[in-house]
């Protein structure tokens, strides 16, 4: 599993670039943090990853999830897994339906999957919390049922998108551990975007003004 | 101040309730054999007896329980697919612009201009007549007026499916769709799908109230299933209507018998329907939660665009048919334009339309006005206060089936000596407008930016000053909405305008629904148009007023209404 | 015209022939007279307003007509008034009416009258007590209401479409097989509908005097037996298989015109002409009548007994009633119904102002139109209507 961009830049739609072009590669279990001046495109940029893209940019360069080029992908079938600022649980399913709604659907059978997601829900600390109504979790759990939710999809890039700014600082150091700690073990390639030094793990690529 | 203002709100629910309470009293006495000096005596089954053994009686209910649940089946499901075609494709002007009319249109408009299109020699045949079907007269099957309800079921769907898409699309931004959507993606949905599966039953939840307002509309309606509807036997609410006006006064009591039956059926109807959506709700999120990420569901989407596309297509050709009609001299099938043209019926429109158009107008517009003083008394008496929590009691007249109080509204106001009849109309039809002038007003009342009202009290405006030069003018464009809104509904009222006016009071409504069961269609459709362009007057005025008054406004356009 | 017709209407206003009749008109100054008559048919709208213009000019008396979708309507505002205590100030002061709501009001007492008699120009009038204007559905008038407007059953057809027209009821069985689906008639609980169905019973009983007189099962029973045998091997054949029916006859016009049908049935032989007139028909389309003839009855206008407008009502009926009106309504331009007033009464000026109205090949001559079939007595049509709907309805 890799994430590759080659001569990557973001354009609007009359030409103007938004940073210079970027070149990166991430692997198995690598997490590469982007940051930047705010304004310079960083969330655009993981909706261009994502397939989200507003049609006012357009993307140059090449992105490929293990070796294939995506850029002509819907969104859905990029197995591009994403943690936003918020954690975006649906409001009218509970706790387990939102990560049941996460999770493959190779894993078949009505049991198995409610195993699956009690497993989730244990790992993270929230044994049975299935059927609880996801506003009433306090932050830090929100984000952990999101993270849950967004593994059992089985992703083959994770992109994070400040997924920590929002936390209370007494929580955040303790949920950061949480989700490098799982990212680690499932040995998914990251990329990381935020403005916080302290969510800096490891490689570190800032985004510049193009030249 | 605050028990004065809450004496004031009572007394705004004391004008809505007890009087409607008292109609379905009056209703259910007589449906028991008790109405004034004709009774049965105490208690009387015999209206019950001689409603259930009508002959038809089961065929009438059959037809009055499809069209009600078919049409707002049909036209909810295109309505919620519907919103996720105008939400990633068309931009909602361009839309909204073939919607429109049609919203602004009474329903009996287009009962007619509808009827023209589907009728075995309707403009629909005349299409492909002689040269592909080979028919030089008309052929022999059954489309308008069928015993199932079914041409009643889609007409009424036509008029319901803008109502109901624009209200989802309210429903719409309340919820973060974008972030749900690319939350799904990246869980590997398709949009489709995530609409399916996500953005709907939240929609669902937040338009309950118009759902069983179109609901109860559909089991209840006159003005449709009069020009639509079976006619032998005809629909329960026409039924009843026809014994409110035998004249055998005995019939009054199998007549309130029909009319409280209605009543019932409503109630079950919304139970049966909450109980159905309850148990596929289930069913449903368990298929959710099975998180298949495509399914061939997906092909609902192109299906619901294209009767989407038919339905605002007959809609839209069915008002058209009403323009042509009022121009025409002879049109005979299968010509598919009118052979000759004339002027003569608008002619003859303008000398005897003209008090009818005032009688209209002046309803119309007391009506809203009435509506719209009492709408902003509620909503500035109760902002932030307990008495909001009795908001629903507005939409208790729409929620109720019309005929099973407004007979007995009739009496309650004959009793009382109020013998203006056109006075009675503008109060009864103010039942009506009321929660639709509430419904378009509350939003934008509600979210007003607070920081302007602080700042206007900071300067020392007392709250009345307040409304006056900050609240209202900063509102103007929805409150002309709202207003607009209140008029289209006005004029489109039949049975409330038949039964308070006692017949005496002609509208547009009245005369275009009488002309409908006459001989001249082009009369008819001159009147139904004329019934539209009142409301599309009123609504041509409420965008441009602001427009006007805010000229050099900037952030007065656009946004926030 | 409109002179000439003020001037005569003049003439006659300014001899009052009773002294009561003086008072009444001086009563009726300024009123509004609330008339209330079924709304279907624009072209007599109209001239109920021209009326109302007429009648405003000279008497001060203005007419508000109350539209109807049904003349019960009115009958029902009546009736509630008349339970709540509403005893002079009546929202209804005229209303347009015929046989079983005449009945149902005489009945009831809801009728102010006698009062025809009053009226100058019931001169006009053959009151004898079998004529047509005596005699409403075998319910004596007894002046409680006032003629307007002849009524005669009649069929229209379009001749560029049907050759062929049955020559009696019974043979409309043989038409309707070779025509399938190209005949209807109006409901039965409509007053045309149930008309078609009287034509049938006249022209098929057995004991025809039984139909003049208070219906019993026994002879309910006998009369109707063959009517049904009739109508049972008409029906498959009717538009829509007899499962479904027209709401009216203007909307039966309306299908006659469209090409869905090819008869349409009528109570006024003139409505034809005047259809073609207003391109509500085509210029082919013809009157027919069964060859031994066809019902036929008076259109009437009553007041209510608690009419606030009473006097104005009395004066707009006397205004139906002159010669010069009855002519103006008889002109197929206008309205194009047949003259109430008995012709041998009509000196000879007034004679000539109905000799020279215009004509149309769709217009029937008198004689085209046949005998006048008496009406059954109106408690044959309720159980007609009831036993019908009880058969008939699935």
């Amino acid at each position: 599993m890799t994430l590759e961009l080659s001569h990557f830049v973001l354009k609007t739609v009359d030409g103007k670039p938004l940073f210079s072009a970027l070149n990166l590669k991430i692997d198995k279990g690598e997490v590469v943090t982007v940051m930047g001046a705010s304004g310079i495109g960083k969330s655009t940029l993981i909706d261009a990853i994502g397939g989200y893209l507003d049609p006012h940019f357009i993307t140059d360069g090449e992105a490929k999830i293990n070796g294939v080029n995506i850029s002509d992908m819907p969104a859905h079938k990029r197995k591009v897994g994403i943690l936003f600022q918020d954690a975006n649980l649906f409001p009218h399913l509970n706790v387990g339906q939102n990560i049941a709604f996460g999770l493959s659907e190779k894993v078949k059978g009505k049991q198995a999957r409610k195993k699956a997601v009690d497993q989730a829900l244990s790992k993270a600390g929230l044994s049975g919390f299935y059927d609880r109504d996801p506003a009433s979790l306090s932050g830090g759990q929100k984000t952990r049922v999101a993270l849950m939710r967004t593994l059992l999809s089985k992703p083959d890039v994770l992109l994070l998108d400040e997924p920590f700014s929002k936390l209370d600082p007494s929580t955040k150091s303790e949920i950061r551990k949480f989700v490098f700690d799982h990212i680690r073990e499932q040995q998914i390639p990251t990329l990381l975007v935020t403005h916080d030094k302290e969510d800096i793990h490891s490689e570190l690529l800032e985004l510049t003004a193009p030249v | 101040m605050n028990i004065k203002k809450n004496i004031i709100g009572i007394f705004i629910i004391a004008l809505i309730v007890p009087p409607i309470l008292a109609g379905l009293w009056i209703g259910i006495c007589a449906s028991f054999g008790k109405f004034g000096s004709i009774s049965h005596g105490p208690v009387s089954l015999e209206p019950w007896g001689v409603l259930l053994t009508e002959p038809g009686f089961i065929s009438s209910l059959s037809a009055t329980l499809i069209s009600g649940f078919l049409s707002t089946f049909f036209a909810l499901s295109l309505a919620l697919i519907g919103c996720y075609w105008f939400q990633t494709t068309y931009s909602e002007r361009k839309f909204s612009r073939f919607l429109s009319p049609i919203l602004a249109a009474p329903h009996s408009a287009i009962a007619i201009g509808f009827a023209f299109l589907i009728t075995p020699s309707g403009w629909f045949m005349r299409a492909f007549s002689p040269w592909l079907t080979g028919f030089e007269s008309p052929p022999q099957i059954i489309t308008s007026n069928d015993k199932f309800g079914i041409a009643l079921a889609l007409g009424l769907a036509i008029k319901e499916l803008p109502f109901l898409f624009f209200i989802a699309i309210t429903a719409l931004r309340q919820i973060p769709l974008s972030s749900q959507l690319k939350t799904a993606a990246a869980l590997g949905h398709s949009p489709k799908m995530t609409w399916f599966k996500i953005i709907v039953p939240q929609i669902y939840r937040r338009i309950k109230l118009p759902i069983f307002i179109v609901l109860v509309f559909g089991i209840s309606n006159v003005d449709m299933a009069i020009i639509l509807g079976p006619t032998h036997p005809p629909t329960l609410a026409i039924m009843a209507l026809n014994w409110f006006h035998s004249p055998q006064l005995e019939d009054i009591f199998p007549g309130s018998a029909a009319a409280i039956s209605i009543l019932i059926i409503a109630i079950l109807s919304i139970m049966v329907w909450e109980i159905f959506v309850k148990y596929i709700g289930k069913a449903f999120t368990a298929w959710v939660v099975l998180s298949k990420r495509s399914s061939s569901m997906e092909h609902l989407f192109p299906i619901a665009k294209s009767l989407i596309l038919l339905i605002v297509f007959c809609g839209i050709t069915a008002l058209l048919s009403l323009i042509l009609w009022s121009f025409a001299w002879r049109w005979s099938f299968p010509n598919i334009f009118p052979e000759n043209f004339s002027i003569a019926n608008w002619q003859r429109a303008i000398s005897n339309a003209s008090s009818i158009i005032y009688t209209s107008t002046f309803i119309a517009i007391s009506s809203a006005t009435i509506s719209l003083a009492l709408v902003i008394t509620w909503l500035e008496i109760t902002r932030g206060k307990r008495l909001q929590k009795f908001e629903w009691v507005f939409y208790f007249p729409l929620l109720i089936p019309q005929i099973a109080f407004l007979f007995g509204i009739d009496i309650m106001l004959t009793h009382l000596g109020a013998r203006n009849a056109l006075f009675n109309v503008i109060l009864v039809h103010c039942l009506f407008v009321l929660p639709y002038t509430l419904i378009t007003l509350e939003h934008s009342w509600r979210n007003i930016d607070q920081r302007l009202i602080k700042t206007a009290t900071a300067l020392g405006l007392s709250p009345l000053r307040t409304l006056w030069r900050v609240r209202i003018p900063i509102l103007l464009r929805p409150i002309l909405i709202a207003f607009a809104i209140s008029i289209s509904v006005s004029i489109a009222q039949y049975l409330p305008t038949l039964f308070a006016g006692g017949g005496r009071v002609s509208t547009l409504t009245t005369e275009a629904i009488t002309l409908a069961s006459g001989s001249d269609r082009r009369v008819a459709g001159l009147y139904a148009l004329l019934q539209i362009m009142i409301p599309l007057i009123a609504f041509t005025l409420a965008s441009l007023i602001p427009l006007w008054v805010f000229q050099n406004r900037k952030d007065m356009h656009g946004g926030r209404a | 015209m409109k002179f000439s017709i003020l001037a005569i209407l003049a003439m006659g206003a300014s001899v009052p022939a009773f002294a009561d009749w003086a008072e009444t008109v001086e009563a009726a100054k300024g009123q509004t007279v609330y008339w209330n008559a079924w709304g279907g048919d624009q072209r007599t709208n109209d001239f109920i307003a021209w009326v109302s213009d007429q009648t405003e000019e000279l008497y001060d008396v203005k007419i508000e007509q109350v539209k109807l979708t049904d003349t019960a309507e009115a009958v029902s505002r009546v009736i509630s008034e008349k339970s709540a205590g509403n005893l002079d100030e009546g929202t209804v002061d005229m209303i347009w009416i015929n046989g079983a709501n005449f009945l149902a009001m005489k009945e009831q007492d809801l009728l102010t009258g006698p009062f025809v008699e009053e009226l100058p120009n019931a001169k006009y009038l053959d009151l004898s007590p079998t004529s047509a204007a005596s005699i409403d559905f075998t319910t004596p008038v007894e002046g409680y209401e006032s003629p307007w407007r002849l009524a005669k059953f009649v069929f229209a057809y379009d001749s560029a479409r049907v050759s062929d027209v049955p020559a009696s009821m019974a043979e409309f069985v043989q038409w309707a097989e070779a025509h399938k689906g190209r005949l209807t008639h109006p409901t039965p609980t409509d007053f045309m509908g149930a008309t078609f169905l009287k034509q049938a019973l006249v022209e098929l009983a057995p004991n025809k005097d039984a139909l003049q007189t208070m219906i019993t099962p026994e002879s309910f029973t006998e009369n109707t037996a063959p009517l049904w045998e009739w109508y049972d091997a008409l029906r498959p054949n009717l538009w829509r298989e007899g499962q479904a029916f027209p709401d009216n006859q203007s909307v039966q016009q309306q299908m006659l015109n469209d090409g869905e049908i090819d008869i349409a049935l009528s109570f006024d032989p003139a409505s034809t002409a005047s259809a073609i007139e207003q391109g509500l028909l085509p210029d082919t389309a013809r009157v027919f009548v069964p060859e031994n003839g066809s019902i036929g009855n008076i259109s009437f206008v009553a007041i209510p007994f608690n009419a606030a407008n009473s006097e104005g009502a009395q004066v707009v009926a006397n205004f139906l009633l002159d010669p010069a009106t009855q002519a103006h309504m008889q002109n197929i331009e206008v309205l194009g119904s047949y003259s109430v007033l008995d012709p041998t009464k009509l000196n000879q000026e007034e004679a000539e102002m109905f000799d020279a109205l215009p004509t149309s090949p769709a217009l029937p001559s008198v004689s085209d139109l046949g005998p006048t079939l008496l009406e059954p007595h109106s408690s044959w049509m309720t159980r007609l209507t009831e036993e019908w709907a009880k058969r008939y309805t699935n």
